[in-house]
């Protein structure tokens, strides 16, 4: 078992001579209730462990893992389906349908003269915008609670090389990224199922055809940052596998079947951030230079057209008002080669509008997000409460309602309202 | 006759007004001497923030923090490194000399995984749940000089320490809404040229908040502070600051205050 690897490799550093250890980690308790349909649909148990170690030559290890027990096991019915998205290197190990132990992070850095290197299980994430993809598409995320919790929760590690070297007034970082991991979709049935995941009647559903080289099948990229003039300026290029994959659609003998097949792409972008005053700006673009759009509905998948894809995000952040901070984005994404029958508009717009207070000296934050599709008049609205009780115990209330048309991306789970409570304790 | 009455009026107050003036410029002197004084070229440390609310209910919160000036820009960066679960969140700054320069700010939350660029105008705003502002907090017992106008108040004693008392008052109700203060009464050691005692009031003129620096020291041949004592009369609450782990000798390399490094937190 490769997370077996994973702990005899963390052991052995723990055991390395002379070099001090630190641990800490959390303990988190959680409980879901579904609004509209009743349904007790989470009630969880995580204990995520951190370890840091100092190397030789100023180096450095980081291990973070988790151990999750879920008792109702409604988001990822039965068995997990990491087979299906992750590499052999990236799974979970599960001791059951409820209770499982996953390797969060786990990497090498330092410094060899002025260039730094990450070497391992990390993340890595590019571009100004809060939430939205536009440029932090490199590492992929899971879907298992839809976009409910932070996207920093849903981000998947993956494990890469990531070199970062000075060259004049720019930092220029090279990543490079073996791990043939993508976005783990849920299994038909489970809460946050896509409609788009549900096997029609008489239509057979395929394995997906996933790269698995690690070689052949790497994204790589760079990105170069800089500070021009008050703006932090970033420029990006990232040669990688689109995260989510395209349906096939083949027709032998009358019978038909439908297999999700991954393609490449190449998505160059940058972005920028600065402030004036109260307000901070924020804008980043990204260009695809293809992506494939599924035609029909998923009853009659008649194949698939392909388009370059040009999407921007604009932010503003207002924090003008004590303690309060209030911002804004608008994202668009558009089609420059629509194909009449997409399963898309050829222009999709988004916004997002957040507001969040941090009260009785910082003991307690107030969040209310809204993320609004300006097409299908659907989207999501949350509000969350944290309420940092002692030093080490944090309370948590969380109200999730995904709300509008369903034939949104998000209003495919209007009736999964959901109120959670949670308890943490760090150590 | 009315002429009369204006020359005397005017002899009889121009000596206490050319007074106040000398004590002015004598308190201003004072600030400047206060400004001047080595804080060493770059330093690490290492904080531990005991916060305590009106119930007596304490959070403790540990940073480690680097500074380094850049000619005469102050670069500034605290990691936050317990509990766990503020753990990596830092905070950069890109301090400025000149006034009409907005300083340049960024915040990392771990919660985000990425570096955010933040609004520099909210120097009044506490720092993080404490009863230190942004500016104390960046300013580390200096004062920006063109923000007050300084008046000398007299002579007294803190700690067994001979200060002089020098009140600041806002240049203009703009800067006091800012900073959150309508006035200022340092108690200043001009043998070490630092403060030993604060008071403040708040923009309605009512008492604030006192700041007592509890513990000074020479560390490396720099008078450092490693103790402060903050009590918010209005809330309650109150912060003490306990510094360890000082050191003015180790040189910090210039890439510990790039977006990078708060991106990637300690190392």
């Amino acid at each position: 078992m490769r997370w077996m690897l994973g702990v005899s490799l963390l052991w052995l550093g723990v055991s390395a001579p002379g070099q001090a250890a630190e641990f800490r980690g959390e303990y988190q308790v959680r409980a879901t209730q579904g609004l509209e349909d009743g349904d007790f649909r989470l009630f969880e148990h995580s204990l995520t462990p951190e370890m840091d170690l100092a190397l030789p030559g100023g180096a450095h290890m980081h291990a973070a893992g988790r151990l999750r027990y879920e008792d109702r096991d409604r988001f990822e019915p039965g068995t997990n389906n990491d087979g299906d998205y992750r590499s052999t290197w990236s799974r979970r190990h599960e001791f059951s349908d409820t209770a499982e132990a996953e390797l969060l992070e786990f990497y090498v850095d330092g410094y060899l003269g002025d260039t730094f290197y990450r070497v391992g299980k990390q993340s890595i994430a590019w571009g100004a915008a809060i939430g939205l993809e536009v440029l932090d598409i490199v590492n992929p995320v899971t879907m298992r609670e839809f976009i409910l919790p932070d996207r920093d929760e849903r981000r998947l590690a993956l494990w890469a090389v990531n070199v970062e070297q000075p060259i004049g007034d720019w930092m220029a970082s090279f990543v490079w990224l073996p791990d043939t991991t993508y976005e783990q979709l849920p299994k038909p049935g489970a809460t946050f199922a896509f409609q788009t995941q549900q096997p029609p009647s008489g239509i057979q559903w395929l394995q997906a055809d996933k790269p698995d080289h690690a070689i052949a099948d790497a994204d790589t990229g760079v990105q170069l940052t800089t500070f021009l003039s008050g703006w932090d300026v970033s420029l990006n290029y990232l040669y990688h596998y689109n995260d989510r994959p395209v349906i096939e659609r083949e027709e032998v003998n009358g019978s038909v079947t439908l297999q999700p097949v991954y393609y490449r792409t190449h998505t160059l972008g940058g972005s920028l951030s600065n402030a004036f005053g109260d307000f901070t700006i924020r804008a980043e673009a990204g260009y695809d230079t293809q992506q494939f759009f599924q035609n029909g509905s998923m009853e009659a998948v008649s194949g698939w057209s392909r388009s370059p894809e040009v999407s921007t995000v604009f932010g503003v952040d207002y924090s003008g008002v004590r303690d309060w901070l209030i911002s804004s984005q608008l994202f668009v994404s558009y089609l420059p080669d629509y194909q009449q029958g997409m399963v898309r508009e050829r222009r999709q717009d988004r916004a997002t509008f957040l507001l969040r207070g941090d009260l009785f000296g910082h003991t307690q934050t107030a969040e209310l997000l809204l993320i609004h599709s300006l097409d299908y008049h659907d989207g999501v609205f949350q509000l969350a409460w944290d309420y940092r009780v002692r030093s080490h115990v944090t309370l948590r209330a969380m109200l999730d309602m995904p709300y509008g048309d369903g034939r949104g991306d998000f209003g495919q789970f209007h009736d999964r309202d959901q109120f959670s409570l949670a308890v943490e304790y760090s150590f | 006759m009315k002429h009369s009455l204006w020359v005397l009026s005017l002899a009889a107050v121009l000596p206490f007004t050319a007074s106040a003036q000398d004590a002015s410029r004598e308190a201003r002197e004072i600030i400047e001497a206060v400004n001047a004084r080595n804080d060493g070229a770059y330093v690490s440390r290492d904080a531990t923030f005991e916060l305590t609310d009106r119930r007596g209910i304490t959070r403790v919160e540990k940073t480690t923090g680097y500074r380094k000036y850049f000619g005469d820009e102050k670069r500034t960066v605290i990691f936050y490194t317990e509990p766990s679960n503020v753990r990596g969140t830092g905070f950069l700054t890109w301090d400025y000399p000149d006034i009409d320069a907005e300083d340049d700010q960024w915040l990392y939350l771990p919660a985000l995984g990425k570096v955010r660029r933040i609004s520099a105008s909210d120097r009044g705003d506490y720092f993080l749940g404490t009863d230190l502002t942004y500016e104390e907090i960046k300013k580390e017992n200096k004062i920006e000089i063109d923000d007050y106008n300084f008046s000398l108040l007299g002579e007294s004693e803190v700690d067994g320490a001979a200060v002089v008392e020098i009140e600041a008052i806002p240049v203009n109700e703009t800067v006091a809404r800012e900073l959150g203060y309508s006035r200022i009464v340092l108690s200043i050691d001009p043998q070490i040229q630092m403060s030993r005692h604060s008071e403040y009031w708040d923009v309605n003129g009512n008492r604030l908040k006192t700041i007592h620096n509890g513990n000074i020291e020479q560390i490396d041949g720099i008078w450092t502070v490693t103790e402060v004592n903050v009590i918010n009369h209005k809330t309650d609450h109150r912060t003490r600051l306990l510094f360890e782990n000082i050191d003015y000798e180790t040189e910090v390399p210039d890439r510990t205050f790039n977006r990078q490094m708060l991106e990637r937190g300690l190392r």
